[in-house]
């Protein structure tokens, strides 16, 4: 029972995590259906600025982390600005999106290992602290996770649903064309879902800074991750990829009570595929739309 | 220097099976799978284990990496069948990545990240495929039967139904054919190859571990194809020949070992820009791509 809880705790952890991985990739791929495999480099991107700027220049965490944000939304507006937004003028056919896509995450991963090299750095200085939580004594990263998770689904939320530029991308998702006749800016609020979505990686980035430690490879998992994640929390529905994260990460820590801890991402990915399979709508899938 | 061009030309070799059989799947029947690589890593698993578990010969072996792959396509196919542009890419992704976790913890089979060593050469009655001169003639021997099996699917009533999968699916389902089924067929088939080329690549270089089935390996197999030119089959085998040649240069140009690796992929990562701004039809490809107005 204890066991149970303890996983319970994890799993609610990185579900948390994943939530915000969800998030992010959901803004941008929701809005601009486009698969931004490049998101996969922006997270390594602003993790290596926070570490930068914490090791070098000695700027307090919080202060990096505003940084951080700032680079990694600019990476993710050049995206836009200077690779989707050609092929979109030209009529591209998507392939070439995602080659494209595909291409400058393998190009910027290298850059970065070229630049960092391949060993993970970490600001971490021995081990987390631990405290109680829930009657349980769990690590500190524990409560940084579920914290980073809540405020970004919160401050999510709230943009969607409290400003006008929210109203704005839940209209071009739920119809592109109206919106663009009712004079919504498509390109504008392309860029404006890639500057968020981009942002949103970094506190997974500045969380890793304090758990595995950042090496340019960092993102490729959580891509995944995120990706799974929103589709089985359904396409066209924001929230969905927070809601598929935390699932996923409750499915994985709560896998370790029938087999052993190296299966568990493993086990995890395999049942939100079959679900997928079996219901390709997802969690909260208002629609489905051809791909 | 001959046996060092001459190995160049054998990888290149064996990316040029994967490329083609890749071509059929994703030139032809239009489906996008990441997972290219996943079957190249069944097979070259597969292959293995029958050589150095069972004793089998390297024929048999052959057989038996590429069935292994088919089969799993099969089991992975079924379901699959129905998925299509961006569900694709998140199933094969994940198929990907799932198969590589397998490889690493299933310690029990395949030793993990340890890998297999001492996979034997080559060898067909009795002649021994061990010098760089044989094996390259024979990866050449069955890249020339690959490409002739690909190319009698690819150009004939059946090829025409695979290519109407991509142009037009509604269509095909229209004039009585199953998409689901050719689907499935156009996946297993290409599995089969890339598991051949994954037991002649256990068997070219004697050793293997997970490491060389990762997502980077069904990426450069997707650059090698669009590269040369989706569609065209011998398109795909210029591709990979240019991806394995072309990266070589880089040794000769005073670049430290180190940075070799992460150039290589910039390199293919700038190709593969290149191609998709310059010439989305590839090198050889004859047709350009069709534009489609923009949801």
């Amino acid at each position: 029972m204890d066991l149970l809880l303890q996983l319970l705790v994890q799993g609610l952890a990185s579900g948390a995590l994943y939530a915000i991985l969800g998030l992010s990739f959901g803004l941008i791929f929701n809005t601009t259906r486009l698969f931004h495999f490049a998101h996969g480099a922006v997270m390594p991107l602003g993790a290596y600025a926070i570490y930068l700027a914490v090791a070098q220049l000695a700027l307090p965490l919080p202060l990096a982390i505003v940084l951080a944000m700032a680079i990694a939304a600019a990476a993710g507006m050049a995206c836009e600005l200077f690779l989707y937004r050609p092929l979109r003028r030209r009529g591209a056919p998507p392939l070439l999106w995602f080659l494209a896509s595909f291409a400058v995450l393998v190009v910027a991963q290298n850059v970065l290992l070229l630049i960092f090299g391949g060993i993970s750095l970490t600001l971490r200085s021995g081990a987390a602290a631990s405290l109680l939580f829930l009657g349980l004594r769990v690590s500190e990263l524990v409560i940084w996770k579920i914290i980073a998770g809540a405020s970004a689904t919160l401050a999510v939320a709230a943009l969607l649903y409290r400003t006008r530029v929210g109203k704005e991308l839940r209209a071009i998702v739920s119809n592109p064309e109206m919106a663009h006749v009712a004079g919504i800016d498509l390109e504008r609020s392309y860029l404006i879902a890639y500057a968020v979505g981009s942002a949103l990686t970094v506190p997974a980035g500045a969380i890793a800074l304090f758990d595995q430690g950042v090496s340019p490879d960092l993102g490729e998992m959580p891509l995944l991750i995120a990706t799974v994640a929103v589709f089985a929390g359904g396409i066209g529905s924001f929230m969905g990829g927070a809601l598929g994260g935390l699932v996923l990460g409750l499915v994985a820590a709560l896998s370790i009570y029938w087999t052993n801890s190296s299966f568990q991402m493993t086990l995890a990915l395999a049942v939100m595929t079959a679900f997928l399979l079996l219901r390709p709508s997802g969690l909260l899938g208002i629609k489905m739309r051809r791909a | 220097m001959t046996a060092y061009v001459i190995s160049v030309l054998c990888m290149a070799g064996i990316y040029a099976i994967l490329a083609m059989s890749y071509d059929l799947v994703f030139g032809f029947a239009g489906m996008f799978s990441i997972a290219h690589g996943a079957f190249f890593g069944i097979g070259a698993y597969g292959g293995a284990l029958s050589m150095l578990g069972m004793g089998m010969p390297f024929l048999p072996a052959l057989l038996i990496g590429g069935a292994l792959a088919a089969v799993v396509a099969v089991l992975v196919a079924i379901p699959a069948g129905r998925l299509e542009g961006d569900y694709l890419v998140v199933g094969s992704l994940s198929f990907a990545v799932i198969c590589y976790d397998l490889m690493i913890n299933l310690t029990e089979v395949t030793r993990g990240p340890m890998g297999l060593p001492g996979i034997p050469s080559p060898s067909i009655f009795g002649v021994a495929f061990d010098t760089p001169l044989m094996l390259l003639l024979l990866i050449l021997c069955i890249l020339l039967i690959v490409a002739v099996v690909s190319a009698r699917v690819a150009f004939s009533p059946y090829g025409r139904i695979l290519r109407a999968l991509k142009d037009d699916p509604l269509a095909v389902e229209a004039s009585g054919r199953s998409v689901i089924r050719h689907k499935v067929e156009v996946l297993v088939l290409g599995a089969f190859l890339a598991g051949v080329a994954g037991t002649v690549y256990a068997a070219y270089v004697n050793f293997i571990d997970p490491e060389s089935f990762v997502l980077r390996t069904s990426f450069v197999i997707l650059v090698a194809a669009v590269l040369g030119g989706v569609g065209t089959l011998w398109g795909p085998c210029l591709g990979a020949l240019f991806l394995w040649v072309v990266p070589e240069a880089l040794r000769f140009a005073g670049i430290p070992s180190t940075m070799r690796g992460p150039l290589n992929e910039i390199v293919y990562g700038c190709l593969l820009l290149a191609v998709v701004f310059l010439r989305p039809q590839g090198l050889v490809g004859p047709r350009r791509l069709k534009s489609q107005p923009t949801p």
